[in-house]
């Protein structure tokens, strides 16, 4: 079972390749009793993986076939135009005819390189299986490199498009990396057309000296998909991450946002919000390593989970001995907008070092009935209130994401994946 | 505060004296041949023989458990004792003048004459020492009530229809690892029976001495309150010191039926080891227990001791309206280990849980708390809420929060708050300025950090509750 | 009693106090007043011994080195600091609180600690006359108080120990009109022979109800000014820029 997917599949060439190979013979695939596994339905994952996805060769700078029938019109819906680059990627394939460019200038470029070009290499701490097998994969990555004291202000728009025609195993890889004082915003939308899709993705992050990035993933893939993402990011000294995750579609999600603040004074602000409907799984697994002094991240995931769907968040702060004055906050809220929705809550902290300050916070309820008979009250009907109050719950999320026309463009995702609740 | 740590000297144990008492002891291993030797001994009835047979087979099929955080090296299973008992002088004591003279200065040391505490306290005592009791005091004047407080033997010999009804409805014998071993070759222990509508007319408690060496303590306790009865029960626990690690797997079932109330609390200090980590107990323990309709269980620990914690008391909130309360203070020093929580399952209707843990590490030592809160669908209109502190002193030590909660009813309202923190400089700060000491200021600090769980502990055994945590800490904070 | 020469604080690199003398003498009350960042919360922390600065120059309290001694031995020798945000300890209550201090002091001062019942008759006496509800007492040190009870617990912590040097560091500072009449009120009942005072504040109003004997301008951790308590409504009608501007010419 370990290995026949990944002997399916178009091997890669790197170092990276070989590493991974090696630790998926020897670790196998996640189970069910795996911790950061807990929530998240691994098995009906490996099965579909198993039965369903036929990997398929994948030849470095083929271009997309026009079979996949794509238009720029359609990106423009799936992911929205937020006035930057855009690069385009079909099933993990450069699609340079769906990509526009913008020129960001000396010193700052993004677009698709083959194999070993760019990544970062391979780190096998809190690994597992998947990462594993999108990293002994072949490549068309997507690269953004901002040189030291760069400062693009253009947002940097990287699209992953999952069509389910070919029912092939899709595994983006993203590399982004910033060198000291450099600054950006990337954007990576995961989306694909109806149907059933596999989409194993990967990002690498690495944030020089002072660099300030911000990160949004937004993930609206179709609601028979499974997704399995991963995005690890190695913050350096001074740096500053602004990350949003927000997790719509697919049947089964699962985004693992694996942190590491290497250098002092980093500080991060992840936020997260998932919105499972039907029969959808959302899992969200955070882990945030303060290696370095002097760090301090702010969690704030928040669920909306309605109909007979699931909502997971397991988040893990862990300060490492030897470190000063670390701040971590971690939360998780939670609305249930039906009998049979589900919300998992793991909020975790392990501590080994004594100057800190580390608080986190978890809530499971339905809206607030006062509020909602408060807007009534008012002449609100029940249906709006209710709309209303949701539409304020995740706002607190949406309302961080850059710029204003990504914003617009989750908001209106946002309503039409809730305009059924109440 | 560093300099302070740096002063960390070896935390005196004040009950590490060993009595010397004639002691009837088996062989060591665990074999059927054990189990049915200590069933012998205690002239069970051959249902109790079959039920701890079953356990010990499927003992066999198990794997010790390796999900927690705490570490230690194997535990050989074989390389033990399993039955110790003090030798009686005349055969079974009826009263408490035919108590071993010895094992009755062993109690006057611990603070814990049990004539003494007749006379005085007005609490009924179950004193077990390497896992027999030895002696019950007050059951004449709790019988006038139509309560029974005894050793599990006894309850086993006059009550087996209690028994039998009860053992195991909470914590069958397959559920873990360390509750089927216990099953199948607990000792003693000790049974409460409050009949309904009563309210048992003083606090019951048991103190619990590991005395032997190389010896397992494997007791059991069962306490069953019927229709709106309400009882208060407290245990506390001490071992000598010694250099070895002695394994101490308990199980004790909680059973309130309807509108009954049992508040259960405990003084765990167990020899925690030395500074340096050499011996101590590892301390096992099944805790649970289950609601009926408007019932409430609630549990206060107080754990300073052991070298090992790993416990989770727990509340199945089966019944309608059911409550269910976990208060807790764990310390741990030098290079203890505790993986400590609760777990409350919400089955019933409007059923609600509160949870109050407080965490204080130092020196070397791991302290995790493990919870599990879960509302399964049918416990419309579920509450709960949890609030886990967590108090560091040193830089060497850890502590670790693992919470998990699962919701499966939007009625629910579930929250969680958890903080880790240092003792904060300014409080310190602020203490010293009005003229107390550093230690006095940080022992009051962390006393204040408790001050919730405290007060839930029954009058007299906070104070002793204070003053345990202060000495479990002498060095460590000033 | 008091004699500072030459104190100089740096905290993280930064530099605060920068050569500061003051004397004071037994029973009288200083007040040393001066804009945001001059250095004054500084002064108070030194003074108390709160850790994390570096500290020269010299400090001699009855003739011994007060910097060398820890914040509890400046405590029970009768330094007692009013703090500006006094600290919240939950779980701890308020009376256990005060009377563990107090028979700190006591101990100090060679006199045998007080039992509960003397402690409660006094303490009673005294809230009443600063106007706090006896409830105060049963709950945990300044956990939620107001701003003005946090205060006013002060004062009464301060009325009980009976110090020989009160600071009280902008003591005044977020009370209204009734409360800072209390506090000044509770301030002038202790002014006596052997008690002396360092008054540290922003505004001179608390200086309108307790006249100080001598009023000390800080700017940028030196003295620049003293003078009686004139030179307080000085400063209220032409604020700090002038002095400071003057006193920089």
């Amino acid at each position: 079972m370990a290995t026949s997917v990944a002997d399916r599949i178009a091997v890669g060439e790197g170092a990276d390749a070989a590493t991974a190979r090696a630790w998926l013979d020897a670790n196998g695939w996640p189970g069910r009793r795996d911790e950061a596994w807990k929530y998240t339905p691994v098995d009906e994952i490996l099965a579909s993986l198993e039965v369903e996805v036929v990997a398929e060769e994948l030849v470095i700078g083929e271009v997309v076939a026009q079979e996949v029938a794509v238009t720029s019109a359609d990106v423009d819906d799936l992911a929205g135009d937020h006035g930057g680059p855009r690069i385009v990627f079909v099933d993990g394939r450069h699609a340079p005819h769906l990509s526009t460019s913008h020129p960001l200038g000396d010193g700052a470029w993004c677009g698709a390189r083959g194999d070993g070009d760019a990544a970062e290499p391979v780190e096998v701490v809190r690994y597992d299986g998947f990462q594993a097998l999108n990293h002994l994969a072949a490549h068309e990555g997507a690269v953004v490199e901002i040189h030291a004291g760069i400062e693009v202000d253009l947002p940097i728009h990287i699209v992953h498009l999952a069509v389910p025609t070919a029912s092939r195993l899709a595994q983006p890889r993203t590399t982004i990396r910033l060198g000291d004082a450099a600054r950006a915003t990337v954007i990576e939308t995961y989306t694909g057309l109806p149907g059933a899709t596999f989409v194993n993705a990967s990002t690498t992050i690495a944030l020089g000296e002072g660099a300030h990035l911000d990160h949004h993933r937004i993930q609206t893939e179709s609601a028979e998909g499974i997704h399995v993402g991963h995005t690890r990011t190695n913050s350096g000294a001074d740096s500053q991450l602004r990350s949003t995750s927000v997790m719509l579609g697919a049947a089964i999600a699962r985004h693992a946002l694996d942190l590491t603040l290497r250098g002092e004074h980093a500080h991060a602000n992840l936020e997260g919000l998932y919105l499972p409907r039907g029969y959808q799984r959302h899992d969200n697994v955070l882990t945030v390593d303060h290696a370095a002094s002097h760090g301090t991240t702010v969690q704030l995931f928040k669920g909306v989970i309605g109909d007979e769907a699931r909502g997971s968040f397991g988040g893990h702060v862990i300060v490492r001995p030897d470190t000063v004055g670390t701040s971590a906050d971690q939360t998780n809220r939670n609305l249930l907008l039906a009998r049979t929705a589900q919300a998992d809550t793991r909020p975790w902290l392990e501590i080994f070092a004594d100057d800190v300050r580390c608080t986190h916070g978890a809530t499971v309820g339905r809206l607030d009935d006062d509020a909602l008979f408060y807007l009534r009250s008012r002449g609100i009907p029940r249906t709006e209130a209710r709309a209303m109050l949701i539409t304020a719950f995740a706002d607190e999320i949406i309302d961080h994401l850059t710029p204003a026309s990504l914003r617009g463009h989750v908001h209106d995702a946002v309503r039409r994946q809730t305009e059924d609740d109440t | 505060m560093s300099d302070v740590v740096e002063e960390l000297v070896e935390r005196e144990y004040a009950f590490g004296f060993h009595t010397d008492l004639d002691t009837d002891i088996a062989p060591k291993g665990l074999s059927e041949d054990v189990v049915r030797l200590i069933s012998a001994k205690k002239d069970e009835p051959e249902w109790l023989l079959e039920w701890r047979l079953a356990a010990y087979r499927h003992f066999l099929t198990l794997d010790e458990p390796d999900w927690s955080s705490v570490q230690h090296p194997p535990i050989d299973y074989q390389d033990m004792h399993y039955w110790a008992a003090p030798k009686p002088k005349a055969p079974g004591p009826d009263s408490l003048d035919e108590v071993d003279p010895e094992v009755r200065a062993m109690f006057d040391k611990l603070g814990i004459s049990i004539a003494e505490q007749e006379r005085l306290s007005g609490v009924a005592v179950d004193a077990i020492i390497d896992s027999v009791s030895v002696a019950t005091t007050f059951k004449a004047r709790l019988a006038e009530s139509g309560v029974i407080f005894c050793s599990f033997s006894d309850a086993v010999r006059d009550h087996p229809e209690l028994v039998r009804r009860y053992l195991g409805s909470v914590v069958p014998y397959r559920d873990n690892f360390f509750a089927t071993l216990n099953s199948a070759v607990f000792s003693d222990g000790s049974f409460a029976y409050i009949p309904a509508g009563v309210t048992c007319p003083m606090e019951l408690s048991t103190y619990f001495r590991i005395n032997t060496a190389q010896t397992g303590q494997f007791e059991r306790t069962l306490i069953v309150a019927e229709d709106g009865a309400t009882v208060s029960y407290l245990e506390g626990c001490t071992a000598p010191m010694r250099d070895e690690n002695q394994l101490h797997a308990a199980v004790v079932e909680l059973v309130a039926l309807d509108d009954a109330s049992i508040k259960y609390s405990t003084v765990q200090n167990w020899y925690p080891g030395d500074a340096d980590g050499k011996g101590g107990i590892y301390n096992f323990v099944t805790k649970r227990g289950r609601c009926g309709d408007r019932a409430k269980i609630s549990w206060t620990q107080v754990e300073t001791g052991s070298a090992i914690t790993w416990k989770y008391p727990s509340v199945i909130l089966q019944g309608d309206d059911s409550v269910g309360e976990f208060y807790s203070v764990a310390v741990t020093a030098n290079h203890q280990q505790a993986d400590t929580g609760t777990k409350m399952i919400h089955i019933g209707r409007n059923t609600s849980s509160t949870i109050v843990s407080k965490g204080i590490s130092a020196g070397h030592a791991q302290n995790a708390y493990r919870g599990l809160v879960k509302v399964l669908r049918s416990a419309e209109g579920a509450r709960s809420h949890t609030q886990c502190d967590s108090l560091l002193l040193g830089s060497t030590c850890g502590a670790h929060t693992f919470p998990y909660i699962e919701v499966k009813n939007d009625t629910a309202q579930v929250e969680h708050e958890a903080s880790t923190t240092k003792v904060d400089e300014d409080q310190l700060f602020y203490c010293r300025q009005r003229g107390l000491s550093q230690e006095d200021a940080t022992s009051m600090i962390v006393n204040g950090f408790c001050r919730e769980v405290f007060d839930e502990l029954p009058m007299e055994f906070a104070v002793e509750a204070q003053a345990l945590l202060r000495v479990s800490l002498e060095g460590s904070v000033g | 009693m008091l004699h500072i020469q030459g104190l100089t604080a740096s905290i993280a690199g930064t530099t605060i106090l920068r050569g500061l003398d003051l004397d004071i003498a037994p029973g009288e009350v200083h007040a040393v007043m001066g804009p945001n960042g001059a250095g004054k919360s500084t002064l108070s922390n030194v003074l108390t011994g709160r850790e994390g600065y570096e500290v020269g120059g010299t400090v001699t309290y009855d003739g011994n080195d007060l910097l060398a001694m820890s914040p509890e031995e400046r405590a029970v020798r009768g330094i007692f600091l009013a703090f500006q945000y006094p600290v919240e300890i939950p779980g701890v209550g308020n009376m256990y609180f005060l009377r563990t201090a107090l028979n700190a002091v006591r101990h100090e001062r060679g006199e045998d600690p007080l039992d509960a019942m003397t402690f409660l008759r006094v303490a009673k006496e005294q809230m009443a006359a600063l106007d706090i509800d006896p409830a105060f007492l049963s709950r945990s040190v300044n956990s939620g108080f107001s701003g003005g009870e946090k205060k006013r617990n002060e004062v009464l912590q301060m009325t009980m120990l009976e110090p020989r040097l009160a600071i009280l560091d902008e003591t005044d500072s977020g009370l209204d009109i009734d409360a800072l009449r209390v506090v000044a009120d509770g301030v002038s009942r202790l002014r006596s022979p052997d008690r002396s005072m360092l008054i540290i504040t922003h505004y001179p109003r608390l200086l309108d109800l307790v006249r100080p004997d001598r009023v000390h301008v800080l700017s940028a951790g030196r003295i620049i000014r003293s003078g009686d308590h004139t030179l307080a409504d000085e400063l209220e009608v032409d604020g700090y820029a002038s002095t400071v501007a003057a006193a920089a010419s």
